[in-house]
């Protein structure tokens, strides 16, 4: 049969098409590459952050600057509340007059986030490359999250605002937290507080790919222990603080 | 006898549609013959030729389905698209700086439509609308 068939297909393109179609359905990844011409999350990818307490300053707020900045939130006394995508949290064991420690604590990055199990709209939700994070247009500011988050990382934004960052879209009505400056990363660079800690001589923050037995991150957690805040939760975090115990 | 009265009425009333529609049509123009809205000829020039997404017919139309589906693309999968970002649309379509410094909104293009027609745009109450930034959202 020729191409010049009457009815305006031949067999064999016919037949090709099929088994197109065949193929396709039989390998499902195909058309996920098919996709995604501009890439997008890779799922083979997790983020995580190794905060080295032992390095960081108790009297440095260099990553909490720099994270207001690049994402253009407001610093707690401007009766706007409590806005804290990052805080410096100081620690000392009550029963021993030891030194104790300075640490940033911000969203952990859960394999298991609870403020994704109970956000009801789905606003909530981790991306595949492992980050958490909240779509504002779907988030009804019901701050379930909020309740439901055990290292108090969400913040909600009771007030219009204001000064609007172009890196981040903020508003009224809405929950936030640290984004593991997921713009920057998606242009390849590292969050900006892990940026300014080194800019600030203390390299007490690691960026990396967790599941890269190459990378920085994993080097370094090869060398020293570290372990997540309240372990005993088992979710996953994508946050490790070593020196705490 | 009644029913040719009625039948006047019905005819008479009638007639005074037609009128009023012929009134209308002559004053007003038919729909989509040309001549287009005050809202959309007062409002500033876009930069560049064309939009990247479709012509402006289809822009018109399905701009808030073409920037929710580049939401969900960007914010939920990481697909980012920096010409089709919410920051792409600012780049052509804020207002330029000497017709602002005379007073016109920073983002007339869009508000000079939303206005005519009523809908309320919050996409500025979140979103930056400065040119500078590397949104890409």
């Amino acid at each position: 049969m020729s191409d010049r068939d009457p009815v305006g297909i031949s067999r064999r393109r016919l037949l090709g098409g099929a088994a197109a179609l065949a193929g396709a359905a039989l390998t499902p990844g195909l058309f996920l590459v098919q996709a995604r011409p501009q890439g997008g999350a890779d799922a083979g990818v997790r983020w995580g952050l190794l905060v080295d307490t032992t390095r960081c300053r108790e009297e440095c707020q260099a990553c909490v600057e720099a994270c207001r900045e690049e994402n253009g939130w407001p610093a707690a006394d401007n009766g706007t509340g409590d806005i804290h995508w990052i805080r410096k949290v100081d620690l000392q064991d009550p029963e021993t007059d030891g030194a104790g420690h300075s640490v940033p604590v911000m969203c952990q990055h859960c394999a298991e986030p609870p403020c994704v199990s109970v956000c009801p709209t789905r606003a909530s939700f981790r991306r595949a490359d492992g980050i958490v994070l909240v779509d504002k247009h779907r988030c009804i500011g019901c701050r379930y999250c909020m309740v439901a988050c055990p290292f108090h990382a969400r913040a909600f934004v009771h007030a219009p605002v204001e000064e609007r960052s172009p890196n981040h879209p903020r508003g009224k009505g809405t929950v936030e937290s640290c984004t593991l400056c997921v713009h920057r990363i998606d242009r390849g660079e590292a969050p900006a507080c892990v940026e300014r800690c080194a800019e600030a001589g203390h390299t007490a923050l690691v960026f990396g790919d967790l599941n890269d037995p190459d990378s920085e991150i994993r080097r370094a957690l090869r060398e020293h222990s570290a372990e997540a805040l309240r372990p005993d939760l088992g979710l996953g975090a994508g946050v490790r603080y070593h020196g705490l115990s | 006898m009644r029913r040719r009265h009625r039948l006047a009425w019905i005819g008479s009333g009638a007639a005074l549609v037609l009128a009023a529609t012929a009134l209308a049509l002559a004053v007003g123009g038919l729909p989509g013959d040309g001549g287009e809205p005050a809202a959309i000829a007062d409002r500033p020039e876009p930069r560049g030729e064309a939009c990247v997404h479709d012509d402006p017919e289809t822009m018109r139309r399905e701009h808030m389905d073409l920037l929710r589906s580049h939401k969900d693309a960007s914010v939920r999968e990481g697909r980012r698209d920096a010409e089709r970002s919410m920051q792409g649309c600012v780049e052509c379509h804020a207002t330029p700086a000497e017709q602002q410094a005379q007073g016109a909104p920073e983002m007339a293009f869009c508000t000079s439509c939303h206005e005519y027609t009523a809908v309320e745009m919050g996409c500025f109450d979140c979103h930056s609308s400065e040119m500078e930034g590397h949104d890409e959202r």
